[in-house]
């Protein structure tokens, strides 16, 4: 179980995400003064007592523009739990900055505009949320001052939150309205809101869980081989990432190749340790030479290996995406080369369905394709492990991230 | 070790690892800071037991304080460290400074052009730092790998996805990347660290009388100076060049009280250092090449 919950705040263009982070910041005393002078300052340049969104809002052409360009990240104490916010851009060209964002964290926060109500691009971030394996939903129904806190709006927008998540599986969700400009609901309850008798934001957060770890005998990803030579001696040490259950001294492994070896030494954190938890920092011994190298494969339980990836991904780049163009994927610590042989249509975000037909992969929209890859992996869902059940798709002439995905997932279908 | 602190530890090791698996000719700025001092630590332990593979870099502006020296030469040779120091001789040579120069044409010279000089003498295709998003609010917007162009400069507009620790680490001729292992790390748990593992820092960080001299609300300090100034018990929160890094009033002489004070300080941590709030700010001098 992870210690620091990681939360994404997402949602449309001037929904108010970085407003609403900067007033939870601010009425949470998490801000320096020299800080909230300048929310001051640049408030006052625009007719405003303070401007919230300024404290995330640090690129030049964000604060020029009042947008939200790249993901913000913002550190915060409550209750003696770190929270680490990433505050994501919600313009639609800025969908793979959102994506970063996201995938860092297992709870959104997701916005909605109480005058405005949903909109596509809250559909396509909760689609991201869920296709990256959100766990949790704050829908935030935002600017309620704006529409008289009026509970009939409300209420209507929170039913089509409600059928965004069924239609999307996600069990755990949250309904509040708020408005970030005033703090109603925030960190304190409003008069104006007496009508609503669930949580505040802050209460909400205080009670979300953090991430719960799974205990399969996932892949372990030789991430590198570490080598020293000293007075003819070699050694020679695996650095690893894997999830699920721990690897102990002594524990029996298999290569790709079927060779058998077993854990001599164990290090984690500067240690030697007798157990290796899940995570990132994993480093070993090997009783054997085995010929092992940065991006092979270590297995507890005979693994599925196949060389054709099944993966549900957002398109990142720039360009259009086709079927039958190469890319290099990065998939576990290696990179490998591969071809788009199928792609399906993109998803309508009206309805979460993939569409009729097919036309191309263009920027932010969501496919499911059939990758052929030059070699063989193991392959995993998402939600049964991260590690050998993600990657993405580089283009190997400009080296641009052209998408992102995760493996095996049945997140959308052809029909409502 | 508290749970926070380990994760923290387990993501900056995974980075550190990363550097030096996906790159031909990693270096690790050392500026012999509180969190450069975190960094060296965390790359020996990412090594250990083996020796750390990555060599440090000092870029030396020729203003940093005399304890920062003496200090940077001894805890590389404790940690097993191969260090090289850069500095631009040339400017330093002509009297670059900030009084006449401005603090804009000064880091320019002396700590951008020397890194982007030294980058290219040593053929690094990366360069580890110990910047943290909660520093600055341009910094809140790195990534964990951050792609320079073949000049060296920063476009936030256009960064690399990095979902799930899939980092695109492809480069092409020229090109380069900076890493920031401690990305998520806070100020509070920079010095809760610092007190975990019992690293050693500069004295300068730890109150203590030192002559200064009072600029409008800023205590400078007074090193290589004739002139006189007051003497006050002070500390400094950040370290640069003594010319543009402030110091605090303050009694805090342990790590207790620097963490109690960290706990409740009214003002921002980089709010003394005087580069991050002239007509140039820290995301232009990013764009230029500055780390």
């Amino acid at each position: 179980m992870s210690q620091i919950l990681r939360i994404a705040i997402a949602g449309s263009v001037d929904d108010g995400k970085s407003t609403l982070l900067g007033r939870l910041l601010h009425d949470t005393g998490s801000l320096r003064v020299d800080q909230i002078s300048k929310m001051k300052k640049v408030g006052a340049s625009k007719g405003l007592q303070i401007d919230l969104a300024s404290v995330t809002d640090g690129l030049k052409a964000e604060q020029e523009q009042g947008i939200t360009i790249d993901v913000a990240y913002r550190y915060l104490d409550l209750a003696g739990r770190r929270v680490i916010f990433a505050d994501t851009p919600g313009h639609e060209q800025y969908t793979r900055n959102m994506f970063t964002g996201a995938s860092s964290a297992w709870a959104s926060l997701l916005l909605v505009d109480a005058v405005r109500g949903l909109r596509d691009q809250t559909r396509r971030h909760s689609a991201i949320a869920a296709l990256q394996g959100h766990q949790h939903l704050v829908f935030c129904i935002n600017k309620l001052d704006a529409v008289e806190y009026s509970q009939t709006r409300f209420e209507e927008l929170a039913a089509q939150c409600q059928t965004l998540a069924d239609q999307l599986g996600i069990k755990q969700i949250t309904l509040l309205p708020v408005a970030a400009l005033n703090g109603a609901n925030v960190v304190e309850r409003h008069p104006s809101l007496a009508w609503f008798k669930g949580p505040t934001l802050l209460e909400t957060l205080q009670s979300l869980s953090t991430q719960a770890t799974h205990n399969a005998p996932s892949p372990i990803s030789i991430q590198s081989v570490l080598t020293e030579h000293d007075q003819g001696q070699t050694q020679r040490l695996l650095s690893l990432r894997f999830s699920g259950q721990p690897l102990k001294v002594g524990d029996t492994l298999q290569d790709a190749h079927g060779n058998s070896l077993s854990i001599k030494r164990a290090f984690a954190g500067g240690q030697e340790v007798e157990t290796l938890q899940a995570g990132l920092d994993a480093l070993i011994e090997i009783d054997r030479e085995v010929d092992l190298t940065r991006g092979d494969w270590l297995f507890r339980q005979p693994p599925e290996l196949s060389n054709r990836l099944d993966v549900t991904l957002c398109w990142l780049g720039q360009q259009i995406g086709q079927t039958r163009q190469n890319v290099v994927v990065r998939h576990g610590d290696q990179w490998i080369r591969g071809r788009i042989l199928e792609a399906s249509p993109a998803i309508d975000l009206a309805n979460l369905c993939y569409h009729e037909s097919y036309e191309s992969m263009t920027p932010n929209s969501l496919h499911r394709v059939q990758i052929q890859l030059a070699k063989s992996v193991p392959v995993s869902a998402f939600d049964q492990d991260p590690v050998s059940g993600s990657c993405i798709l580089v283009d190997p002439v400009t080296d641009q991230t052209l998408a992102a995905g995760v493996i095996n997932s049945n997140m959308f279908t052809q029909e409502p | 070790m508290n749970a926070r602190l380990r994760e923290l530890e387990s993501e900056a090791i995974f980075i550190i690892r990363e550097t030096q698996a996906a790159f031909k000719n990693p270096v690790c700025l050392y500026s012999v800071g509180k969190d450069s001092s975190v960094l060296i630590h965390l790359i020996a332990k990412a090594f250990f037991p083996l020796r750390p593979p990555i060599p440090l870099l000092h870029i030396d502006t020729g203003f940093k304080f005399p304890e920062m020296l003496e200090f940077r030469d001894r805890r590389a040779a404790e940690l097993g460290f191969q260090l090289t120091v850069h500095r631009n001789e040339e400017a330093i040579a002509a009297s670059m400074n900030p009084h006449d120069h401005g603090i804009g044409a000064c880091c320019g010279a002396l700590k951008t052009q020397a890194l982007l000089d030294a980058l290219e003498q040593g053929g690094y295709d990366v360069a580890l730092g110990g910047a943290r998003r909660d520093e600055e609010a341009s910094r809140a917007k790195e990534r964990f790998f951050s792609h320079r162009d073949a000049l060296g400069g920063w476009e936030p507009r256009s960064q690399r996805p990095e979902p799930w620790f899939h980092f695109n680490t492809r480069l092409k001729d020229g090109e380069s990347m900076r890493a920031f292992p401690l990305s998520n790390w806070t100020e509070a748990d920079i010095w809760d660290y610092i007190a975990e593992e019992g690293i050693e820092l500069v004295p300068l960080y730890f109150a203590d009388v030192r002559q200064v001299k009072r600029s409008g609300e800023q205590l400078i300090p007074l090193v290589n100076t004739e002139e006189s100034g007051e003497a006050l018990s002070i500390r400094y929160r950040t370290l640069g060049c003594y010319h543009c890094t402030a110091a605090i009033e303050s009694t805090a002489s342990t790590l207790d009280d620097i963490i109690a004070e960290t706990a409740t300080a009214t003002l921002s941590e980089r709010s003394s250092r005087l580069i991050d709030h002239g007509v140039s700010t820290m995301e232009d001098k990013k764009r230029e090449g500055y780390f």
